[in-house]
């Protein structure tokens, strides 16, 4: 590659002694779909059970008075909050999916392979069946517990003379079948109405979400995605090859505990508000691949952009569908998703 | 409002202190000029005589129908109770029991909502912003649980009057159903039929404790922590019930068709006596309200179970709608 | 990669072994037949299944027992031998029905059709179910070959399994919360299990799995030749197209019909080949006979478990063999894969 062909693919941007290098691609990449965002989330905060016109949903957002008290309701309490949840879910499953990928050079690698999902939804179905009665706002602690317990124990199982990802993708399908089959024992035995709850929490779903729920996966997030974009090019040199990785010097199985951790905790944090939402994070990093080809730091937040561009449009789908009923969004995601990534997996074969 | 106004809000909104505006219409501390209604979420104050009412339970829409009351809006599946279909069957929906749509009940402007411990807890904030919400144990409160409620909410229409009077009049033909039981009745196995599956009540769980209180034991203990658990045919062999209620739905193939050609099934001694009572698994499980309570009194009245005869009723599920 | 231990054994004891394991399953079947709900001692199973009388107790046995007893013995070693042939065909030690994802896909199937149908003729499970092992083993296979750049084999197999496992157990999720009567009917057999298994479903699914076995069993030295590897096929001039379509025929028949009769059961088709294997080495002649009988013996056991654990309630069998194979995968996958 030649010098002046380096500064048309390639974007350098220095600051002191850090420098980020991204493809060129990246900026009307990232620039689209943030505009596609936007315009999801414009289209999605108009649309609802509750006819608004469009100019004083503008106004409602805005703050403005429009005469009419329920707009603010629900437009703010109940419209939005939703939609900048379902965001920031899809973000962080579509973000933790790209580290995942990458750090066990596998394109079926997802947050549900380290057992996250099976094990949140194991905690939280127990939860629902076991203890009816408990308040419903420890839910979302008790299936972080479950996601981070299970995903941890993977790692330890899987520890032999370090953290080879083979032995953390079997190790992990092995004790999400024992984590599904005890979720499955609960869900046959339970009561019907304790049961149709768990199902609805393992489908995942944003349903009747607020702003305490929006603020808590936000700090989350805040801390998480600076975390996982530092991670950025070690995963670059891991795409190399563990060899290649160990004589560029990197301490390999430092650097993937704590990719590892980081990916785990992105995905916590979002199974443990909306449930255990499937494909997001397995097929956001595959579509972003095809925009931004396989850097790192171009890959994670586009990434993340599809992650919560996907989600936006699969509960807007669920939301209007079946109207006064509502489909939980993981039915939308595991339906549009799947067939999705079959297509590129084919594709990917093809080229 | 100027320019700068209105750039400053807009920034305050992007910053993300819409999270702190959140329910700051819910929180009102007014004194109350209605009735304070204390429930399972607190005391709430709902207006005087509220005229538009939306229900979230089959059960609070029961209890309203007992008042003479139509509320505007319910939360209901495709198929509601059969019984339920003259009072509630043209009311419009508002999404399903588990996932009711917040926004369709805020277009039907409430007065008051009514909604479930379990199944609404998590968005009582919500529903508290759109009306004033009261929230009883619906789906797992007792026989007594659901007659308080019904008192409750009466007093919160201002109807606590017709409410006594329709109380008195359950009550009164509860111990009439109660004065028939004989000491011969004995214990029944209380089984819910649903494809594929027997589920066993004991005395704990609603409908065993209805049966309990009118003076039919279950003739199972509660197993492991559980009120109400599957058995297979084997299992039901096991406990050798001298009677049997089964509670099913008419549109479900259930075991019951495949048990009745099996010998087993009828060496039970329940069936070989005609002790088998079948019964209508909707009104009794999904109703929970006084007008459900009194057509179930209705239905044992002619059965025999309380009177220790053979059974009068339909020998297939298909029979007991 | 394949345990040896057996392999210099000669071939009297292993007809010995054999004769011993078949002792050990019959031994255990008589178990089954006298636990349950109800106990009834040894000697009255005896004279209640040679000389049956209008009792109770010969009723169960006659009508609830047996089929049950039947049915585990056929699920077990239809499992355990499509189990073995995976892993002879990919040449892959996580190869299992359970862990390719083509339970699940037969169980989608079953689901699905249940859904839409409303209430399809119990006939009609069997073939749903095998139309779902064979469209989900199918796609496994493809998308594993899809992302084949990086990572070996085994690895692919089991992800691809594990994600098209995870996509359908979602689509079977979504479609059991859109139908709460659908989820009523197919909740307790989406465990697996072999609970109200009838003389009826049995004669309406065995045929599927006995046709299986009788497809799958003559093809042993077939398989031998080809876990060995292509090279090592090619140059005996064997693994041809026609072998690898049988084998995998058999698979479908055996894995479907298991499916369609008991619900998806997970781990018992890796368990039980890893275990033989270990016992007579890598001769699939042995293999095979030696699989079915300790798959058999594996479900008869944890299906005796299910029972007695929470009489008169019994858990799922599937349940007791994922929490009874999954260590033991995880074993595998420390000790067998490399890396």
């Amino acid at each position: 590659m030649s010098a002046s062909e380096a500064t048309r693919t390639w974007l350098v941007a220095r600051a002191g002694g850090l420098s980020v290098r991204l493809p060129r691609r990246v900026v009307p990449v990232a620039a689209v779909l943030l505009a596609l965002l936007v315009l999801a989330a414009v289209l999605s905060t108009a649309q609802g059970e509750y006819r608004i016109a469009p100019f004083d949903v503008v106004k409602t957002v805005l703050g403005l008075d429009t005469g009419d008290p329920n707009h603010a309701l629900v437009v703010r309490q109940f419209r939005l909050p939703r939609i900048v949840l379902a965001a920031l879910v899809g973000g962080a499953l579509g973000m933790s999916g790209a580290v995942l990928q990458g750090m066990t050079r596998n394109g079926l690698a997802e947050p549900g392979i380290l057992g996250i999902s099976q094990g949140a939804g194991l905690a939280a179905v127990a939860f629902l069946t076991l203890a009816p009665s408990a308040p419903g706002a420890l839910l979302q602690w008790v299936a972080l517990l479950g996601g981070l317990f299970t995903a941890a124990a993977v790692y330890l199982l899987a520890w032999k003379d370090g953290a080879s990802p083979v032995r953390l993708i079997l190790v992990g399908i092995g004790v999400s079948a024992v984590a599904t089959a005890l979720t499955t024992y609960l869900i046959v035995l339970g009561d019907i109405t304790d049961v149709q709850r768990a199902l609805l929490w393992l489908t995942g779903s944003v349903y009747g979400r607020d702003w305490e729920h929006v603020k808590s996966l936000a700090i989350w997030l805040l801390v998480l995605a600076p975390a996982a974009l530092l991670g950025a090019r070690a995963l670059n040199v891991q795409a190399l090859g563990e060899q290649a990785a160990r004589s560029l010097g990197q301490r390999v199985n430092l650097v993937r505990t704590w990719l590892v951790v980081v990916a785990v905790a992105l995905a916590c944090g979002a199974v443990a508000v909306a449930g255990a939402i499937a494909f997001v994070g397995l097929v956001a990093p595959h579509a972003a691949r095809r925009l931004v080809g396989p850097s790192h730091e171009a890959l994670l937040p586009v990434s993340a952009l599809l992650g919560a561009l996907l989600l936006l449009v699969a509960d807007l789908i669920g939301r209007t569908v079946i109207a006064p009923s509502q489909l939980p969004v993981g039915i939308v995601t595991a339906v549009v998703g799947a067939p999705y990534l079959i297509y590129l997996l084919l594709r990917e074969r093809r080229s | 409002m100027n320019n700068v106004a209105l750039l400053r809000r807009a920034t305050r909104l992007l910053l993300g202190v819409a999270a702190a505006l959140a329910f700051s219409s819910a929180t009102a501390q007014a004194a109350c000029d209605g009735q304070a209604i204390e429930h399972e979420m607190g005391t709430t104050c709902v207006a005087a005589r509220p005229q538009r009412i939306v229900t979230l339970e089959y059960s609070y829409a029961d209890h309203l129908a007992r008042l003479g009351i139509t509320p505007v809006g319910i939360a209901r599946e495709a198929n509601i109770p059969a019984y339920l279909e003259p009072y509630v069957g043209a009311v419009p929906g508002v999404g399903t029991r588990a996932e009711p749509n917040l926004e369709a009940i805020v277009a039907l402007r409430p007065d008051l909502i009514v909604a479930d411990l379990r199944r609404h807890e998590a968005i009582y904030q919500q529903l508290s912003a759109i009306a004033p919400t009261l929230v009883f144990d619906s789906l797992r409160g007792s026989y007594e649980d659901q007659l308080v409620a019904f008192e409750k909410l009466a007093a919160a229409l201002g109807l606590s009057d017709e409410a006594a009077t329709a109380l008195e009049q359950h009550r009164a033909a509860f111990e009439q159903a109660r004065a028939t039981v004989t000491p011969k009745a004995p214990p029944a196995l209380i089984g819910v039929l649903s494809p594929g599956l027997f589920t066993a009540h004991s005395s704990q769980s609603f409908m065993g404790s209805f049966l309990d209180s009118l003076g039919i034991p279950a003739a199972v203990e509660p197993r492991g922590g559980e009120t109400q658990f599957s058995l297979s045919l084997e299992g039901v062999a096991a406990v050798q019930p001298q009677a049997l209620v089964l509670l099913c739905n008419p549109a479900d193939s259930t075991p019951l068709d495949e048990w009745a050609d099996n010998p087993v099934w009828n060496a039970l001694d329940a069936v070989s006596d005609g002790r088998v009572y079948i019964f209508d698994r909707d009104l009794w499980s999904k109703g929970r309200g006084v007008i459900a309570f009194d057509l179930i009194l209705d239905d044992l009245a002619g059965s025999g179970l309380l009177t220790g005869q053979p059974s009068s009723t339909p020998q297939t599920c298909q029979g007991a709608g | 990669m394949r345990a040896v231990a057996g392999a210099g054994k000669g071939r009297p004891q292993r007809v010995v072994g054999l004769a011993c394991a078949g002792l050990a399953v019959a031994f255990l079947l008589g178990v089954s037949l006298g636990v349950g709900s109800l106990q009834i001692p040894l000697p009255e199973v005896l004279a209640g299944l040679f000389a049956p009388t209008d009792r109770l107790n010969d009723l169960i046995l006659h009508t609830v027992r047996l089929p049950r007893m039947v049915a585990g013995l056929l699920v077990g070693a239809s499992l355990a031998v499509a189990g073995a042939i995976m892993q002879a065909l990919t040449r892959n030690p996580l190869a299992s029905p359970g862990i390719l994802g083509v339970n699940a896909g037969a169980a989608f199937a079953v689901v699905t059709a249940v859904l839409v149908l409303g209430d399809p003729p119990l006939a009609t499970y069997a073939l749903f179910a095998l139309a779902g092992a064979g469209l989900a083993g199918a796609l496994v296979y493809g998308l594993a070959a899809a992302t084949g750049a990086a990572g070996n084999s085994p690895l692919r197999l089991a992800l691809a399994g594990a994600v098209l496992a995870a996509f359908l157990g979602a689509l079977t999720t979504a479609l059991l919360l859109l139908d709460q009567n659908t989820l009523d009917q197919v909740r307790f057999w989406t465990a697996g299990s072999l609970a109200g298994r009838d003389w009826e479903l049995l004669r309406l699914t065995a045929p599927y799995m006995l046709v299986g076995l009788a497809l799958g069993l003559p093809l042993a030295r077939q398989l031998t030749t080809l876990s060995l590897g292509d090279d090592v096929a090619r140059g005996l001039g064997q693994g041809s197209a026609a072998v690898k379509l049988s084998a995998a025929a058999a698979v479908v028949l055996l894995a479907g019909g298991a499916v369609a009769l008991a619900g998806p059961i997970g781990f018992v088709g890796l368990v039980a080949p890893h275990l033989a294997r270990f016992l007579v080495g890598v001769d699939y002649r042995w293999v095979l006979p030696y699989s079915a009988l300790l798959g058999a013996a594996l479900v008869t056991v944890g299906d005796i478990g299910a029972r007695v654990a929470l009489r008169p309630q019994e858990i799922p069998v599937g349940v007791l063999m994922a929490l009874l194979g999954a260590p033991f995968f995880i074993y595998l996958a420390r000790t067998r894969v490399r890396r």
